[in-house]
């Protein structure tokens, strides 16, 4: 047998790992539904193409998928956290949101996030303060004591970034011919 | 809030009208440019010209505008959720950055901090505690369990890790390297995200992303090596030595408190796992030796992580000192 192959059996992999990954991750999460979900998503990943390494071991390339998927999960719950805590401090004394509402919110903010995240830190900061607070530029490069052309490039960065996240990375064409 | 929430349908379009890279930079450039308070009318007549010029020009615009709207015309509650996430911890701790660069000649250390004044250093973990510091110009070091290191050297950009572990966020290139430092080597910033780990023996680095250049200590500048995501080198003497690469996501999940394993014995994770405890867990590593595991660990709760292990390896946990408690294999 080939130590890499180039295409992979999704429904072989399912058959042999499925069950012991299941397994893995109710471990990991201590919850079943979680579990199940995770199992799931790790193998709408495969399917996605989204992981091609080359599989040397199946469980430990499930493994290493699947690890990355409760890091998100992770990071979501930290962003669910925030937007309560932000929902409470602003709409003192309102009802708490729906579930729809906090999954709406949530999931647009995971993709902001993720932007942001790949920006450098002054860049995301320059970003926000001229997305979110609407700063001037020339506020901007005084608080971060960075110049003008720099804030700038750093704002530009950031709706490139944005950019890739929603619509993927732009790609060059292909010489017409 | 439906208006952040709806994303732009994307129609099939002509391959053409599909922005390249640097069409969606100039887009971007563009409207950085329009939104500072340098745009003139020229500048306005030079934008629209350029955006009726082809349809990916226009569409690259159509779509960065819409996420510009996305969040500045989205709810407070959503905008107060980033600021939570991303903009008010940071300013936190660079204003407690100032006070200590303010206040901080070594006499000022040395008489107000005991434990700063044996170690002489400016920042330091007990165990199982992570820190966060961001430097003056922006980069973030996250000091590791059990660590000690002098921060913020030669203009901000230099950090000398005196023991433990550190993960480097490097903000940006500036026209001073940013360098860590051991008594082994140095690891210099060619890009962004690295680690830097301190044994007894010798430094172990480990890239997160982008480049990082490793040189021993003792070399004078020869002898260093390049290493790419995920590579590592450890660092002793005048020797630096390429082990086996790991992966990326990995090097630097400890700062998000887990403790990533992927077939290694038994007993080195029981190792790993002691660096966050101040009570031990006993265990006879040769006794383990022929056990592998493969799994995440929660480094925040190290009791919680031997009992993972403990349902997927074949060992008994001895309680009976619950601060430290032994491991044992299993009789069948």
């Amino acid at each position: 047998m080939p130590a890499a192959t180039a295409t992979i059996d999704v429904s072989a992999l399912y058959a042999l790992h499925g069950d012991w990954l299941k397994a893995w991750l109710r471990r990991h999460t201590r919850c079943a539904h979680r579990a199940s979900d995770l199992t799931h998503d790790t193998f709408c990943r495969i399917l996605e193409g989204a992981d091609t390494a080359p599989i040397r071991d199946g469980r430990n390339y499930l493994a290493t998928i699947a690890r990355r998927l409760v890091i998100d999960e992770a990071r979501r719950a930290k962003v669910e956290a925030a937007f309560l805590d932000a929902y409470h401090a602003l709409m003192d004394g309102a009802a708490e949101p729906g579930p729809d509402r906090i999954a709406e919110a949530v999931s647009e903010l995971l993709a902001i996030t993720r932007a942001l995240h790949e920006l450098p830190d002054k860049a995301r900061r320059a970003y926000l303060l001229s997305r979110i607070e609407g700063w001037n530029h020339a506020d901007i490069a005084e608080e971060l004591g960075v110049s003008k052309s720099m804030v700038k490039q750093y704002v530009a960065k950031g709706y490139a970034r944005c950019y890739a996240v929603t619509y993927g990375a732009p790609r060059d064409r292909a010489p017409a011919g | 809030m439906r208006s952040l929430m709806e994303h732009r349908a994307i129609e099939p379009r002509q391959d053409n009208s599909e922005p390249t890279p640097d069409i969606v930079k100039r887009a971007a450039e563009w409207l950085a440019h329009l939104e500072s308070d340098d745009a003139d009318d020229a500048d306005w007549a030079g934008f629209e010209a350029w955006r009726s010029e082809h349809s990916a020009h226009e569409l690259a615009i159509e779509r960065l505008g819409g996420l510009g709207e996305r969040l500045r015309g989205g709810s407070e509650v959503e905008r107060e959720t980033l600021r939570r996430l991303f903009l008010r911890p940071r300013r936190r701790m660079g204003g407690a950055l100032l006070a200590v660069t303010v206040l901080g000649g070594v006499g000022w250390l040395a008489t107000t901090r005991p434990e700063v004044q044996l170690y002489f250093a400016d920042e330091r973990t007990a165990v199982g505690e992570m820190r966060s510091v961001t430097l003056a110009d922006g980069s973030r070091v996250v000091l590791s369990t059990d660590s000690a290191a002098d921060v913020g050297q030669n203009g901000g950009r230099s950090v000398r890790l005196l023991r433990g572990e550190l993960l480097a966020e490097v903000a940006h290139q500036g026209p001073t390297p940013f360098v860590v430092q051991t008594r082994d080597g140095t690891a210099e910033a060619l890009g962004t995200a690295f680690t830097v780990r301190k044994d007894a023996e010798a430094t172990l680095v480990t890239v997160v992303s982008s480049h990082v250049r490793a040189c021993p200590a003792k070399s004078a500048g020869t002898n260093c090596l390049t290493l790419a995501p995920g590579e590592r080198a450890r660092l002793k003497g005048d020797e630096a030595i390429r082990l086996d690469p790991v992966s990326p996501s990995d090097a630097a999940a400890w700062s998000e408190g887990w403790l990533p394993v992927e077939d290694r014995a038994l007993g080195d994770v029981l190792a790993e796992l002691n660096r966050w405890r101040s009570g031990p867990i006993r265990f006879d590593a040769a006794a383990l030796s022929t056990q592998r595991v493969s799994g995440m660990f929660p480094l925040r709760d190290t009791d919680q992580a031997l009992a993972n292990l403990a349902r997927s390896q074949p060992i008994a946990i001895d309680r009976s000192d619950p601060a430290s408690p032994i491991v044992r294999l299993r009789v069948k």
